[in-house]
């Protein structure tokens, strides 16, 4: 049976589809809450994972969530998308937000004078670089530094060959290197 | 080393991380992973997903789940959680009577499939005629109990048989009274 008619069928809250659809994608859905937690670094326990496995399915279920789905061939990148955001409701439930981002650029223990100085030219130095990069390159260098995407991961997001995503990655790189090296040098 | 470490620093103050009310659909985010999306809604969604890490999470898991989707050896899951759910969701029980169903639709084909093929033979080969009628016999009762309409069948004649049987006890237990009482008088 193919998706679109399995969503149909899903939808008419017809049983048998939905004994279909259970066994068809509780893997993916399973595999996104533990891709979701990582994410987010948080460390889940099985009872974490299950709350969460349930609580999506009644969504589906129970909340007729399906019909929101426009494209049947996108079941698969949706049903994850709806757990990462289930996932994070979670977890924003359970937890108050982090409070580990600082929100001034970090200033390294007991510094002088001069060194903070020196940490706020670079801080505005990285500000501009980043700020000055096109749209692609910044999601390509996020991608890669914070979430530590594989040069293959980031081609199949941004739809770009391998090759063009580690060049700009290479280059944004050595970019900001040789800035910064060119201002410690002055 | 140390100024990746400052970049990395410096995208996690600059990356939204939660929702917003500017974060794009869902529809719109698989639309620009599937390549089906405007040149001109490629570029919205890229300046908004470059500074929300939010959507750009979302966005790497679905792209993500496109591999892995059909492989489920790597993402084992206990078969008790997917009971539990299709117990709390009401799908076990249906599931299971609908499965029933089926079986005793089969063995119903079964029986009648048999007494008509039966029946044929007996005709086919005259030496084994008896044999082949009495199997078409067996297999047409066994038929005729298993079938939904079969059953309602007996029931209708037996409940038939039962209430003419007390009519019948009526009656003459009113025609013995009529005709006790002609005699005392």
């Amino acid at each position: 049976m193919n998706d679109k008619k399995l969503v149909k069928l899903c939808i008419n809250k017809n049983q048998k589809a939905w004994g279909i659809f259970l066994n068809k994608y509780s893997h993916l859905i399973y595999w996104a809450i533990k891709k979701s937690f990582s994410a987010n670094n948080y460390s889940y326990s099985q009872t974490d994972t299950e709350d969460i496995f349930q609580e999506v399915f009644l969504l589906l279920f129970k909340h007729n969530k399906l019909t929101e789905l426009k494209k049947a061939q996108h079941l698969p990148g949706w049903l994850s998308m709806l757990t990462y955001n289930k996932t994070t409701d979670y977890l924003r439930r359970k937890i108050s937000r982090k409070e580990e981002l600082i929100a001034d650029f970090p200033t390294f223990g007991d510094t002088s004078f001069q060194e903070e100085l020196k940490n706020k030219e670079t801080y505005s130095l990285i500000k501009s670089s980043i700020e000055d990069l096109p749209d692609k390159d910044r999601i390509i260098i996020t991608l890669n530094l914070l979430q530590e995407k594989s040069h293959k991961e980031i081609s199949q997001i941004v739809n770009l060959p391998i090759n063009t995503v580690s060049t700009i990655i290479h280059r944004t790189k050595e970019k900001i290197r040789k800035k910064i090296k060119k201002m410690k040098e002055i | 080393m140390k100024e990746e470490k400052l970049i990395k620093k410096y995208l996690q103050n600059a990356t939204n991380e939660d929702k917003t009310p500017e974060c794009p659909d869902e529809q719109v985010l698989l639309d620009y992973l599937h390549k089906s999306i405007s040149q001109e809604e490629q570029k919205k969604v890229e300046k908004h997903i470059c500074r929300c890490s939010f959507c750009l999470e979302k966005l790497s898991i679905a792209s993500e789940s496109l591999q892995n989707k059909n492989k489920k050896d790597l993402n084992p899951i206990p078969k008790e959680l997917i009971n539990k759910t299709k117990n709390r969701l009401g799908i076990t029980q249906k599931e299971k009577n609908g499965e029933e169903n089926n079986k005793s639709k089969k063995k119903e084909m079964f029986y009648l499939g048999g007494t008509v093929i039966f029946f044929i033979l007996s005709f086919i080969i005259p030496q084994y005629f008896l044999q082949f009628l009495a199997g078409a016999v067996i297999l047409g009762i066994r038929w005729s109990f298993q079938s939904k309409n079969g059953k309602t069948l007996i029931m209708i004649i037996d409940s038939w048989r039962r209430h003419s049987r007390e009519k019948d006890e009526q009656i003459s237990n009113r025609l013995k009274g009529h005709f006790q009482k002609k005699e005392k008088d």
